[in-house]
């Protein structure tokens, strides 16, 4: 679950400030994001008996899929408004994919009423 | 790799993804400082030592919010810090009754804790015993968390619970005129949640109670106006609101001087207040979220959410009536929102409608639509309340014709069942309606939907029969356009108008220019919405994009067959082309479309809905 690639000097000072779906890039770590969850994906369970689920969240700008471990994707529904601190972005089997990293937090603050776009779809291949 | 950190809260349920409220901070310091400065000491210590903090105002509120916390946090200690309360308290309580209102009931009731919505309900007993000031807000607030169509334990504990709460109190609910109607207004629609066997000690307590109050305080409940006779209809059956419902309608100055009978009632617009303590707070927020801020075609998520959340069970679609009246008398758009992209109340109407997986529930939603017709009188309705009604027949004419068709059918049938004794005053009041309609310019004309040559001929016979003033008898009866044929005849238009037969989501038809019809985009007028003529808009009506583009938008392919499924669930009667056969390639069915529209839409009509009341 380690981020691939080195940050930036550019993108070592994104900690403050919230990123957009749109605006992520692989290798792009500290993220601060807030999203509404559009689907859950049915769980996969790996070798040490985790369940690992493929989210797809939006935002205005777009849209993206986000990894969860466990009981954040077990608890989660569609259309919850979640923040998340700490998120890193990666490419797993071509696709450009969002991660909460370790102390990072993603907490569900709201449901329903967020305007969202499912363009462009930045896990798409 | 989960966090460890505390996140428990002392009144709220937390979970990995919803830790401790920002409140929980201010309520925690509050608590503390009132344990802190009353442990170990006897109730006269304690007195004297919070009476004693209290000269400063700050700490008054922070010691008062303090023992609020207390009392819901913790059972044992509840009484004696209820107690203090009172005795120390310098405000009347207002910290407390303003803390329940606006932050532990207001928004955040879902997230309370079952032992603290327990003691929040022991609490509210406490201070409707001791007739606390502004109290009656605070059962306000607790009647719209009872959740329509929710049955529930908990949403039915709750009903049970603040039931008892009042009937125990009379003396202070008599005191208060509009809680008396808000009341009265609640019980007689959850009655109708409650029909099932395992309710019916509930029943009991409730008819009794609500039924006592329609007859000792019947000249409070006459402020609810027309909607208490739509809820008296839902119950009828039940034995003690059939003999209410008697002395209504053959003796009416029984249950209060001065009142004239069931006419008065039904001519009284009722107050939006009523619609909205049906609708729970979220329920509310993200229903006007939708009318407000959610562009046309895009709105497939958030109905399947909100679908999901409240109305998915077959006791749920009673709640599409409570839906309907609030959008109808509660969500009246500016003129900004109505001619923005925003997707217009008669969609959202349209799919509650369509989506409803009830018969009786389907036939009271359809009385919800156009029950401010009934009686629709111009100096005190408002058109607002009607447009939607109109809207939805029109714009449903082409994707879903049936919707159209039972609806037409449905306006006609009412006006002399609803309550034969009155037909001819109901009958001058859909009239008025329609009048109003026209003149205000909600649409051009009512051709398309009165003289339609390719309607049912037995729809359009009663049509011409109820309505004949509306309907042209000469010949140019001749419809210019917007038939009942659907004016698919290139693949590229023809798509779009699938999606919208088969997924029925009312996407569709703000792509389709119906230029008799005034579309979402309202113009001008203050105070009242104003319809502009068509000419007069800007071509704001955008031309139907290419499909491939607003394909993307949605983010289903295109192909139906998951709308299809879903409606086969919800409607077996849907006018839907793919009923028949399910999972079919779109192609095939444009040449379905060109060829036999006419005769499926014919045969499907011929099974159309028969008005269940």
């Amino acid at each position: 679950m380690t981020s691939s690639g080195e940050a930036t000097g550019l993108e070592a000072s994104m900690d403050v400030q919230f990123t957009l779906i749109r605006e992520l890039k692989p290798g792009m770590k500290n993220l601060r994001l807030v999203f509404i969850v559009l689907e859950i994906g049915r769980p996969n369970v790996t070798k040490e008996n985790h369940e690992v689920r493929s989210v797809k969240v939006a935002d205005r700008s777009g849209c993206i899929n986000i990894s969860l471990w466990d009981e954040p994707g077990q608890l989660l529904q569609p259309g919850d408004i979640c923040s998340l601190n700490k998120g890193y972005v990666s490419v797993w089997k071509n696709c450009l994919t969002l991660y909460v990293a370790k102390g990072g937090e993603l907490q569900k603050v709201s449901e329903f009423c967020m305007q969202f776009s499912e363009q462009p779809n930045m896990s798409e291949p | 790799m989960t966090n460890e950190r505390p996140i428990t809260s002392r009144l709220f349920t937390t979970s990995v993804i919803e830790g401790r409220v920002e409140l929980d901070e201010k309520y925690d310091k509050a608590y503390n400082s009132v344990i802190s400065l009353t442990r170990g000491l006897s109730e006269e210590e304690s007195h004297h030592a919070l009476n004693k903090a209290l000269d400063d105002r700050k700490v008054h509120d922070e010691l008062c919010l303090g023992l609020l916390v207390s009392i819901l946090a913790d059972s044992s200690i509840a009484s004696r810090h209820y107690h203090d309360l009172t005795l120390v308290s310098r405000d009347s309580l207002k910290v407390v009754t303003e803390t329940l209102i606006h932050q532990i009931i207001g928004e955040r009731f879902s997230r309370l804790s079952e032992s603290t919505r327990r003691q929040l309900l022991w609490l509210v007993r406490e201070l409707v015993k001791t007739g606390i000031n502004n109290v009656e807000g605070v059962v306000w607030c607790l009647l719209r968390q009872i959740a329509g169509g929710d049955v529930s334990a908990k949403n039915v504990w709750l009903a049970e619970s603040l039931v008892d709460i009042l009937r125990e109190n009379r003396p202070w609910l008599d005191k208060f005129p509009v809680i008396v109607a808000s009341v009265t207004y609640t019980y007689l629609r959850i009655l109708e949640d409650h029909s099932g066997p395992q309710f019916a000690g509930l029943r009991q307590k409730e008819v009794t109670f609500v039924v006592g109050l329609l007859r000792e305080r019947f000249q409070d409940c006459l402020m609810i106006g027309r909607d208490l006779v739509r809820l008296l209809q839902n119950i009828a059956k039940i034995q003690e609101i059939e003999a209410f419902w008697r002395d209504l309608i053959h003796n009416p100055t029984s249950l209060c001087p001065g009142f004239t009978g069931i006419l008065q009632l039904l001519q009284t617009r009722t107050s939006r207040r009523f619609f909205v303590v049906r609708l729970t707070p979220e329920m509310e927020k993200k229903i006007v979220f939708l009318c407000t801020d959610v562009k046309f075609g895009m709105q497939k998520r958030y109905q399947e959410w909100f679908q999901r959340q409240y109305l998915n069970t077959p006791e749920s679609q009673t709640l599409r009536c409570d839906l309907i009246r609030f959008i109808i008398g509660c969500i009246h758009p500016s003129n900004e929102v109505l001619c923005s992209d925003i997707i217009p109340r008669w969609a959202v109407i349209g799919w509650l409608l369509s989506s409803c997986t009830s018969p009786v529930a389907t036939a009271n939603s359809k009385l919800a639509l156009f029950y401010d017709w009934l009686l629709y009188n111009t100096e005190t309705d408002n058109i607002m309340n009607i447009e939607p009604g109109i809207l939805v027949m029109y714009h449903s004419m082409r994707p879903h014709p049936v919707l159209t068709t039972s609806l037409l059918d449905f306006i006609c049938r009412i006006i002399p069942n609803f309550h034969p004794p009155l037909a001819d005053k109901i009958r001058a009041g859909v009239h008025n309606s329609l009048r109003q309609i026209l003149e205000k310019r909600v649409v051009q004309s009512l051709e398309p939907l009165f003289d339609n040559r390719h309607m049912d001929v037995e729809l359009r016979k009663l049509i011409r029969e109820t309505f004949p003033e509306f309907c042209a008898n000469s010949v140019m009866g001749e419809v210019k356009h917007d038939d009942f044929v659907a004016p698919v005849s290139s693949q590229s238009v023809t798509t779009m108008d699938l999606l919208a037969e088969t997924g029925l989501d009312f996407g569709a038809s703000a792509v389709n220019s119906d230029s008799e019809v005034n579309n979402s985009n309202h113009i001008g007028g203050m105070e009242e919405a104003m319809f502009s003529e068509d000419e007069e808009e800007p071509p704001a009506q955008k031309p139907p994009p290419p499909p491939v583009a607003k394909i993307k938008v949605e983010e289903n392919p295109v192909t139906p067959p998951s709308p299809v499924a879903e409606m086969e669930d919800v409607k077996p009667k849907v006018n839907d082309v793919n009923s028949v056969e399910e999972k079919v390639d779109l192609s095939k069915h444009l040449e379905y479309l060109e060829n036999d529209m006419k005769t499926i839409i014919l045969d499907l009509q011929n099974e159309k809905d028969t008005k269940q009341r």
